[in-house]
């Protein structure tokens, strides 16, 4: 299994253990010396202080069900350490009989560090999507992933510059003649993509929206890729909850570039 | 591509041929053997999963809409054989209103080997 994969099972196992209130199984998931850094910034450190946070929230919220849903997840590896970026759309309800809703999206911001063969987190951060700080251009300029791993991270990256408003980085993951090509119709070459999404922000600058993208059907060879990409949109409701906007698809080609994929076409099918 | 990468593949198309209501793909996915359980019941072998599939997809309501959104898979890959846990959550509206949470269920899957392909030989869908 690469490391990417098992970093991706580390995430996953947080989700599955943290919605299963096994507060034991979850906390082998962080070193021994680790920081938890929770939303409004208070910090845990060492696994004895995690584990009774932990056990702390799962006492305090009783019966309440939760699905951690992760997604936009990106890797970066070195050597023995490595970096994690993801969305996290947060489903709960009062008892396992009520009402889902999404309660909240996060950014998950983590550190991890290799034990033996896998991968654990030495650091993890969590920040409401909204106001978090970002390091997706670090990650994005770290050593190219193995296979599709790097495939993998282009699409997770253009959902998190996107989000972010953050164009340059956004449009260098298209090549320069690539074309893009939305319900209102198409645009050519990375500078007027470019120019059109900075258009469409300034029309309303404080809307902010979340590109949710899950499952990614991806067929590649040594230099050309296609991928389908299942994507949701979600923005902050009055009361406090997440709303979907709706849900579509993205269709792409993408190529290697110097051992990374950059889109080469994208057409957005939203809503489906 | 990986093993990893190729059950991925699979859990992704399945993702999408459920969403696009295409009952042939979807059973495609299958081995000839293939189970698919649900609260529905069991149903054992292809022929037996496009019956139940294509009616469900056919029952439809053209003014109802629902999205299934996969995630948080944890895959074990023992030589041909493969062990797969994925949280689905289904959001829904009707007809142009708004988009609802509406139900979060686990899948557990067991897959297995075909050539280059990974299939399903079980599907047990259980409601969280």
């Amino acid at each position: 299994m690469r490391d990417e994969e098992h970093i991706r099972l580390t995430l996953a196992l947080y989700s599955r253990y943290n919605d299963y209130k096994d507060e034991e199984a979850w906390t082998l998931l962080y070193a021994p010396d680790a920081v938890v850094v929770a939303r409004a910034g208070q910090e845990w450190h060492g696994r004895s202080a995690i584990r009774a946070f932990m056990r702390d929230i799962n006492t305090r919220q009783g019966d309440r069900d939760t699905c951690h849903f992760s997604a936009n997840v990106v890797i970066a590896i070195d050597g023995d350490t490595a970096k994690l970026d993801a969305d996290m759309l947060f489903h709960e309800r009062a008892t396992v009989d009520g009402a889902w809703r999404n309660s909240q999206l996060n950014r998950y911001t983590a550190d991890l560090v290799r034990s033996h063969s896998g991968w654990l987190f030495s650091r993890w951060m969590i920040q409401p999507r909204t106001s978090v700080v970002s390091r997706s251009a670090e990650l994005a300029a770290a050593a190219p992933l193995p296979g599709i791993g790097e495939i993998n991270k282009t699409l997770a990256l253009y959902a998190h510059f996107l989000d972010d408003h953050d164009a340059e980085n956004w449009s260098q993951l298209f090549t320069l003649d690539a074309r893009f090509t939305l319900a209102s119709g198409e645009i050519t070459g990375r500078q007027a993509i470019k120019d059109t999404i900075q258009g469409m922000w300034a029309n309303n600058p404080e809307r902010r929206i979340v590109h949710f993208c899950t499952s990614s059907v991806v067929r590649a060879d040594s230099t050309t890729a296609t991928a389908e990409t299942e994507v949701s949109e979600y923005e902050p409701a009055a009361d406090g909850t997440w709303q979907s906007r709706g849900h579509g698809r993205y269709y792409d080609q993408l190529v290697s570039s110097g051992g990374r994929w950059l889109i080469q076409e994208r057409y957005v099918r939203f809503p489906m | 591509m990986d093993d990893e990468d190729q059950i991925r593949l699979t859990l992704a198309v399945h993702a999408q041929r459920l969403d696009d209501g295409d009952a042939d793909g979807y059973t495609a996915l299958y081995t000839e053997d293939g189970q698919f359980t649900s609260a529905a019941g069991t149903h054992a072998g292809r022929e037996a999963i496009r019956k139940f599939i294509g009616e469900l997809f056919g029952a439809r309501d053209p003014g109802r809409s629902s999205k299934h959104l996969f995630g948080n898979t944890v895959m074990t890959v023992v030589g041909d054989v493969a062990e797969a846990v994925t949280d689905v959550s289904i959001s829904q509206r009707a007809g142009e209103g708004p988009w609802t949470m509406g139900i979060v269920n686990r899948h557990f899957d067991r897959l297995v080997r075909r050539g280059d392909h990974w299939l399903f030989a079980e599907k047990r869908v259980v409601r969280r």
